[in-house]
């Protein structure tokens, strides 16, 4: 909300604003920025044309002098045409700032000297929205004749100001007004101002009572509180007055004539919105104006100010006569009952309704207004009458028209202020701290909360206030966090990880040290990505768990991390970064048809992810022996078994990662065709590995291993084997066939091309046996490697080189 | 023979002068002691010898084999410097020149500062506790007494997933978690990710973090909920820096406050400052002491045990910390970006 300075100064004596905004931040109305007005405008004045001649040099130009205070007459040269002799305009002086921060100087004009310059009210910063009485383009002229020259323009015409612009929570309504504010200025301390009223008004001129004239039916007393209805008869539209105008303005609202202005103006003084409708297009009942509040009919028509057509439904509130529906209840006036300039006669209404009807229906309809906003915070309904009659006193102030008597008032059941035992005691609990319970009161007081022993009466426009903790609040605020000592807790607890966190932690220091970088990416996904990716249409991972309302096209959760990796690769590829090492720990989502979860909730799996687009003689087997080293790191044991059946990846180079004979994990090249859609031009490896398996799997507690003091034996055998055997067949067999012996087994050549016939490879191992409690003999390492040898014969048909 | 050992000593000592090589200096070596060698050959003439010079005769030779014992030492000990050196100049190479093989990797940035905030905690003895980004509106907002017509719940602000679910727009819900396990009390930190309809832009993300904080014991109140908040900030922004506690609205606490921190990056509210731009303070966390409702719906008998809750974003500190004006870049993951940390 923004509320300018002047119109609090009008009120308060303020010395100090950095101290108001201060203050007010400090007890919950966050003055978020100041906008200063027309800060620039600098050094103009009113000055009088005394004399108009044409410029003798140039056709289009005038030379006028003009009397601008102190027995001053000087030339200033300009090219307006709306001028005459004795016209009071802004003058800009030699050294002056006009609006955009531009300086006016002494300037010659073919050879005449301009001091300065006559400004329009462009030049000041405005249009003719602030100023409809004057022309946008030509020089402003005051209409006042009387003006004192040489005297400050930015005065006269209120061009400058410090507008406030507050941050207000939503548990305060009550200050979302003028009024609201100076309540709680009042209660930072500060005095109000004596402000004595030109004259007293009587509120009616017309002694016809408006009881006569207007009826009012509430038809639904749920949804509306309260209706208060005043009429004035023999109104003249015109604009509203400068100063109201500017108000306005400052305060984000468009000024449009006197009677609306003024029901936005007391809107903005009290926060209660009104409505004014045309008396001649509401129909009559029984010889009187009805007005009926009431739920629309089905398929109800409106054609609303803005001259928007509206199809209404049962459940939205409107405000009707007898006839058809006026106006869409607080939210927006119907067009065919609104101020026209040929309007004279005028209902002013001011209600209360309920608030979260008043949201729906301005959510269905797609309309939100200032008075809607407000009332879906919630309106005091025991401002309704209050607020008309202040909008009565101006209209009588402002001579705009005439004022029936009195009012008619539909208020079911009047909203009583409420009670409730306060414990004092609890509230300095709560806090922490030893206020005198004394000071509470007085606090409370400031806040307009009456306090009788320990009950406390509570305003009805503090509806937010019911406990003992509210009263901390209220009394925290004024009283002072600044106040507060801090303190230690004394709970005894210790801090503590889950195993989950620290074997995260882990993983991140181990990959970390091996030269991957992590990255973080979105949990959404486009439905695209698994054509991209190439997965079948049967595929589980297509199951996924759906954003009713996404942001773009993003509108899954993602059941895969593989393509955020691509993306992220595809964006540092496009990028011409090299050296693309990569891992993600991250989740990814799927629905729980499936699964344990009994209330269908989603389930979440954590991830790990690695991506490699390397730019030096890297394979799959680099890509492994990182996995190797982080399982090794973990002290997991883990298989890896060749799996054809990954769309994403190259059938003959991918692999199943198991613990336990459990699959946990996929380890690959990416396949091209899929590398293409994310556009890399490159090889990458991936591996996505479970987190949430190698958390069950690993065991925090590490125990000690004995180093074994007897000398290791190490034996190598070349072999020749078929090129369809894999290596961990061959392996499988070395450790069956050596039992706890074996310590190490290393493959450390392997050969397939014209030393060796086709469909062959030769492979050579280095066996490295250990025995914990002896030395091991030469006699029974060959018993040992016979055997290898020959079951390796006999069930891989693999020969021994020699 | 004296007169021959005379000769041994002179010949080896003229001939050792000249040798400048390993191999000659073990051959001559030898040539001397072997068991051909010179002195072996001498010791032979004993028997020879009248027996009552037999003794000073040997003598004589023993200090003959000590002195050779030490030139042949020296003479080895020089050799192998001269030889190590000639092979030191040979194999001189550009140490300047560099060649990279190792690469270090890194931890996301916004990892980094969550450890950093954890371990700040976990030393004032809270806990960790994670849950699940899909919710339910109890655990998002029902069960924090966030009103049944309330913005938040709206699709403008929560993302939801069908009917029964939503992505947890905040990680308070893991402080009812918590709260309903009933084991008190209550000391914990709850990171994690959050999930808002917010375009991206640099200074928003529809995917963020938060670190939540709740405390809850008997007799836990606002002067405790500063002294925690002071000590963190503290520990995280530097020992100077003052905290202030403004007034604020949140449903599930009450009374509740926004926490600013005095500008680290400026002294006296330089209005040029990047991070305060001149107001001296900084925005960092929402906070308060937690509703009586939250503590009753989740079984806490709120006349019994009070808490305290604060919850801050990741991003913002982490965008303070490192100077960092697009959050963007956190999720863009550039090489170039994540090997700066």
């Amino acid at each position: 909300m923004n509320i300018p300075v002047s119109w609090i100064k009008e009120y308060f004596e303020i010395e100090d604003l950095k101290e108001l905004i201060e203050k007010l931040t400090m007890s919950g109305t966050k003055v978020e920025t100041i906008h200063s007005i027309g800060k620039e405008l600098d050094k103009i004045v009113t000055g009088r044309i005394v004399n108009i001649e044409k410029h003798p040099n140039a056709e289009k130009l005038l030379v006028t002098n003009v009397d601008i205070g102190r027995n001053k007459i000087v030339n200033i040269v300009t090219a307006a045409k709306n001028l005459k002799k004795d016209d009071i305009v802004p003058v800009a002086l030699p050294d002056s700032t006009i609006y955009g921060g531009i300086t006016i100087n002494e300037r010659d004009f073919f050879g005449i000297k301009s001091y300065g310059m006559l400004c329009s009210i462009t030049e000041l910063g405005y249009d003719s929205t602030d100023f409809p009485e004057n022309l946008e383009y030509g020089i402003y002229v005051f209409e006042n004749k009387n003006l004192k020259l040489g005297e400050d323009v930015c005065d006269i015409l209120h061009l400058k100001d410090d507008v406030i612009e507050l941050e207000l929570t939503t548990n305060r309504p009550d200050c979302y007004s003028v009024h609201g504010i100076f309540r709680e200025i009042k209660a930072l301390g500060y005095k109000e101002k004596n402000i004595k009223k030109n004259k007293e008004y009587s509120n009616k001129s017309i002694t016809e009572h408006t009881k006569d004239l207007i009826n009012i039916k509430i038809e639904n007393p749920d949804e509306c509180y309260r209706y208060v209805a005043r009429v004035v008869k023999n109104v003249k539209i015109a604009p509203s007055p400068n100063w109201i105008r500017r108000r306005l303005i400052l305060s984000g609202i468009r000024p449009k004539n006197n009677i609306v202005d003024i029901t936005n103006y007391v809107m903005l003084e009290y926060g209660q919105p009104l409505h004014a409708f045309d008396l001649r297009k509401v129909a009559e009942n029984n010889n009187k104006k009805e007005i009926v509040v009431r739920f629309a009919k089905n398929d109800e028509n409106i054609t609303t100010l803005d001259a928007s057509k509206h199809i209404l439904q049962k459940s939205n509130l409107v405000i009707a006569d007898n006839e058809k529906a006026l106006a869409i209840a607080g939210v927006i006036g119907g067009l065919d009952s609104s101020i026209t300039d040929s309007t004279t006669d005028v209902i002013f209404e001011s209600a209360n309704f309920l608030g979260s009807s008043i949201r729906k229906t301005s959510k269905e309809i797609g309309i939100r207004t200032d008075a809607s906003t407000k009332y879906e915070k919630g309106i005091d309904p025991n401002l309704s009458l209050f607020v008309i009659n202040r909008c009565m006193e101006l209209i009588e102030e402002l001579c705009i028209g005439e004022v029936v008597e009195g009012w008619v008032d539909n208020y079911p059941t009047k909203i009583e202020s409420h009670t409730f035992k306060c414990s004092f005691e609890n509230v300095n609990k709560i806090l922490g701290t030893n206020i005198p319970k004394k000071e509470m009161i007085n606090i409370l007081q400031k806040l307009e909360i009456q306090a009788k022993d320990d009950i406390l009466y509570i305003p009805t426009f503090r509806k937010d206030i019911t406990n003992d903790a509210d009263i901390a609040e209220e009394i925290v605020r004024i009283y002072g966090f600044e106040n507060i000592e801090p303190t230690l807790d004394n709970v005894v607890a210790i801090g503590r990880k889950t195993k989950k966190q620290i074997v995260e932690e882990n993983i991140i220091d181990i990959l970390k040290s091996l030269g991957l970088n992590q990255i973080m990416t979105y949990s959404f996904e486009n439905p695209k990505v698994f054509e991209k990716l190439n997965i079948e249409l049967n595929n589980l991972l297509r199951d996924t768990v759906n954003i009713s309302n996404p942001l773009g096209e993003s509108s899954i959760m993602r059941s895969t991390t593989i393509s955020s990796m691509l993306n992220t690769i595809s964006l540092n590829y496009n990028r011409r970064n090299n050296d693309i090492y990569l891992f993600e720990i991250g989740k990814i989502y799927k629905n729980s048809k499936f699964s344990e979860n009994k209330d269908n909730k989603p389930i979440e799996k954590l991830m790990l992810t690695i991506g490699i687009m390397p730019n030096k003689n890297f394979d799959f087997y680099e890509l492994k022996s990182i996995t190797d080293e982080l399982f090794r790191n973990l002290s997991l044991n883990v298989d890896y078994r060749p799996y054809k059946e990954c769309s994403y990846t190259h059938p003959g180079r991918t692999a199943n990662i198991l613990i336990d004979k459990k699959e946990i994990g996929i380890i690959g090249q990416v396949n091209p065709l899929v590398l293409e859609n994310f556009e890399i031009k490159e090889n990458v490896y991936i591996c996505i590995v479970d987190m949430d398996e190698i958390i069950s799997f690993i065991d925090l507690d590490k125990t000690y291993i004995p180093i074994i003091k007897y000398p290791k034996v190490t034996r190598d055998i070349s072999i020749k084997v078929k090129s369809d055997i894999w290596a961990y067949q061959i392996e499988e067999i070395i450790k069956n066939c050596s039992g706890k012996l074996i310590e190490n087994l290393n493959l450390f050549d392997i050969y397939q091309g014209n030393q060796i016939e086709d469909g062959y490879k030769s492979m050579a191992y280095s066996l490295t046996f250990r025995d914990k409690e002896k030395t091991l003999s030469d006699k029974e390492i060959n018993i040992i490697m016979e055997k290898i040898i020959n079951t390796l014969k006999e069930n891989l048909g693999v020969m021994l080189r020699v | 023979m004296i007169d021959d050992i005379e000769q041994i000593r002179l010949k080896t000592k003229n001939k050792i002068e000249n040798i400048n090589n390993l191999k000659d200096f073990e051959d001559f070596k030898v040539s001397i002691f072997g068991k051909k060698g010179k002195l072996t050959d001498l010791m032979k003439n004993l028997s020879i010898l009248p027996k009552e010079e037999r003794p000073s005769f040997g003598q004589t030779v023993n200090i003959l084999r000590d002195e050779l014992e030490n030139i042949f030492f020296l003479k080895q000990q020089s050799l192998k410097q001269s030889l190590i050196k000639e092979a030191f100049e040979k194999e001189t190479i550009d140490v300047t020149i560099s060649k990279k093989n190792h690469h270090l990797g890194t931890k996301h940035p916004l990892i980094t500062v969550m450890d950093e905030i954890k371990n700040i905690f976990l030393g004032m003895g809270y806990q960790i506790v994670e849950g699940p980004d899909i919710e339910t509106s109890y655990y998002n907002f029902d069960a924090l007494n966030i009103p049944k017509v309330h913005p938040a719940r709206d699709g403008q602000d929560t993302f939801y997933i069908g009917t029964d679910f939503l992505l947890r727009s905040q990680t308070s819900p893991v402080q009812v978690r918590t709260m309903e396990r009933g084991e008190l009390p209550i000391k914990i930190i709850a990171p994690g990710r959050v999930y808002r309809p917010d375009e991206i832009d640099a200074t928003h993300s529809p995917i963020f973090h938060q670190i939540e904080g709740l405390v809850v014991d008997k007799g836990i109140n606002m002067s405790n909920l500063k002294g925690a908040l002071l000590s963190f900030v503290r520990e995280f922004f530097g020992k100077d820096v003052k905290i202030r506690l403004r007034p604020h609205h949140f449903p599930f606490t009450e009374p509740s406050a926004e926490m600013d921190i005095s500008c680290f990056s400026c002294i006296n509210n330089d209005p040029s400052c990047k991070v305060c731009r001149g107001e001296g303070y900084i925005e960092l966390l929402g906070c308060g002491m937690v509703h009586p409702n939250v503590l009753k719906m989740s079984g806490i008998n709120p006349n019994v045990y009070s808490g305290f809750a604060f919850g801050m974003g990741l991003e913002r500190i982490a965008m303070q910390k490192y100077n960092i004006e697009d959050l963007r870049l956190f999720y863009e993951n550039d090489i170039r970006f994540l090997k700066q940390f």
